[in-house]
């Protein structure tokens, strides 16, 4: 048995896992989006593009397609924001390596949290009668605010428990990555008398560009898998002030009638309209960071 | 006409009061940070009268670690009453084959990705790197049909199979890039010297590979143990992962809501992934800056 047989013999599990998990499924997602199947009735036929005409006149899909762009708009640039800000601070602030290091190690608590616990703490939190934020709310006089029962208000309050736990983690890899930079341009600001925040809008953050936008598509495709912490903490409530598209898949393919060719059409709307989007947006960011 | 400024005025009123600044930005984020997780370990540790009572913030008076026990062995879902304990042993026989079969045939993937060069092997990463950031929704109802069709919808295997399928992608990803960073001598060294295929990979290149493999550790067992949505999807009740025990017994209807029940119950789920990161975090920490954020 040559070399080559063999290489290509250890590779052959690996691409039949791949081929099943990538063309597969999606193969099999475009033949399900094509029925009418249920998980209720063993019965079916093909219906052709029916499922997506009548998603393109579902007002509930658009509602979610539009929750779906304002959790990822909310999360991801909150999510950085906290991220640079914070850093920018603690690089400031905090000089001892033993200190930063502690920080750091705190900061990866929240993200290593199940979102299901996370999302139960907070709800607790959230509480009207027993949660800490209305008590300290009520300390200063604002009365009970019903943060995931106010539809103006749930969709906020959801995310603010995504930026706790991705916006600390991040702020830890971009301290990092400030630390590696090289001190040069920095010391030539400081003698160019430089106050301490414009060392950083103009030298330290440009320097950082490529890998902020890197974090930036990182978390929007991880915002994309928020589905639990939206299903726990409102369930796509008030009304659908909160529903995004998974959720709205799943209420359609697994909890309502399990009407997976329709859930399935959804899904891939949803990949045709992310691939594109952040292939844009991912080209965009990579020129605007070159 | 110009102004000019005077250097030493940066260290005049304007700084101080942009000190002042930080500083209160500072404290609110401390307290962002820290409420929840001292709401969650203090709620945990107080009797319900005390909660009812509205000492939201107070250490608890009566220190206790009855609603722990609770949480663990009696607490009711809607179905049954044992607690999160069978939730917590499903997610145990999920966690660990799932977590060493990924990692397993990841780096031996991302081995031959890098080092082996063939045939369809861009066409391969290009796969990987779709397969790393396609949304799951795509993928749940195809994998329903094809766990039925082989018959393990609903078990603990069905579960594995699935978490090892998401995993493998980007952490294909993870050690080939890892691999491909390495210096090429180190392995045409190893080959002059009489290495195979396998010897390069377990002598050479596995032993170098402690941070990634932290990272990769960290990765599955988070993403796996921390998982809801397939465990909702793809379990049934006497499979249910720990995540969504939690979840039934912090929603089950009946009786009086025991808020000090449900937070050790949330902490109790939470510690897994926790304890792995105080065993291998310095690793993590130092495999993710080598590697794993580089765009």
């Amino acid at each position: 048995m040559t070399r080559k047989i063999f290489v290509r013999l250890a590779l052959v599990p690996a691409i039949s896992i791949l081929a099943t998990l990538a063309l597969v499924s999606i193969a099999g997602a475009i033949w399900f989006a094509l029925m009418n199947r249920t998980l209720r009735s063993p019965e079916y036929e093909f219906v052709g593009a029916y499922n997506f005409l009548r998603l393109l006149r579902d007002s509930r899909f658009f509602n979610a397609l539009e929750i779906s762009a304002l959790w990822e708009l909310i999360t991801v640039t909150g999510t950085l924001g906290l991220a640079v800000l914070l850093s920018v601070l603690i690089y400031e602030t905090v000089q001892k390596p033993l200190w930063r290091n502690v920080i750091c190690f705190a900061f990866l608590v929240p993200v290593l949290l199940p979102r299901v616990a996370a999302a139960f703490i907070w709800r607790f939190m959230y509480s009207p009668s027993l949660g800490v934020i209305n008590y300290l709310c009520g300390l200063v006089g604002i009365g009970p605010v019903e943060f995931l029962a106010d539809p103006s208000l749930a969709l906020i309050s959801v995310a603010v428990v995504d930026i706790w736990q991705w916006g600390l983690f991040f702020t830890v890899i971009v301290l990092k990555l400030m630390e590696t930079l090289p001190r040069d341009p920095i010391e030539a600001a400081m003698l160019d008398n430089a106050r301490r925040w414009e060392i950083h809008a103009y030298v330290t953050l440009p320097m950082l560009k490529g890998p902020l936008v890197s974090l930036a598509l990182v978390k929007a495709v991880e915002s994309l898998r928020s589905f639990d912490l939206i299903f726990v903490m409102t369930g796509g409530g008030p009304g659908k002030a909160t529903e995004t598209l998974d959720l709205y898949a799943y209420q359609m393919g697994i909890n309502m009638g399990g009407r997976i060719s329709y859930a399935s059409a959804m899904s891939l709307l949803l990949l045709v309209v992310t691939t594109i989007a952040f292939t844009v947006i991912w080209k965009a960011g990579k020129k605007w960071a070159a | 006409m110009i102004i000019v400024e005077h250097p030493e005025s940066h260290a005049g009123r304007g700084w101080r009061l942009g000190r002042v600044v930080v500083h209160v930005t500072l404290a609110v984020v401390c307290l962002f940070y820290l409420l929840p997780l001292y709401v969650m370990v203090v709620t945990a540790l107080k009797p319900m009268a005390e909660i009812r009572a509205g000492h939201l913030l107070a250490l608890p008076a009566a220190p206790t670690l009855a609603p722990w026990a609770a949480a663990w062995s009696t607490a009711c879902t809607g179905l049954s009453c044992d607690g999160l304990a069978p939730g917590f042993w499903n997610s145990v026989r999920i966690l660990v084959p799932s977590v060493l079969l990924s990692v397993a045939i990841a780096s031996l993937n991302g081995y031959v990705l890098a080092f082996w060069r063939m045939r369809g092997s861009q066409v391969l990463f290009a796969v990987l790197i779709f397969g790393a950031f396609i949304p799951y929704q795509v993928l749940l109802y195809p994998m329903v049909m094809l766990l039925r069709g082989l018959g393990i919808y609903g078990d603990l295997t069905g579960l594995v199979l699935v978490h090892v399928l998401l995993g493998l992608p980007i952490l294909t990803l993870l050690f080939r890039n890892f691999f491909a960073g390495l210096p090429p001598d180190l392995i045409h060294a190893a080959r002059i010297d009489g290495a195979g295929f396998w010897g390069v990979f377990l002598r050479v290149l596995m032993p170098l590979s402690a941070p990634v493999c932290a990272v990769a550790l960290m990765l599955q067992v988070t993403g796996i143990w921390n998982d809801f949505l397939f465990g909702i999807v793809f379990a049934r009740p006497e499979t249910y992962p720990m995540t969504v025990q939690l979840n039934n017994i912090v929603n089950a209807t009946q009786g009086v809501r025991l808020y000090n029940v449900d937070m050790a119950a949330t902490l109790l789920t939470g510690l897994v992934p926790l304890m792995v990161y105080v065993v291998a975090g310095r690793l993590f920490l130092r495999g993710l800056l080598s590697g794993a954020v580089r765009g």
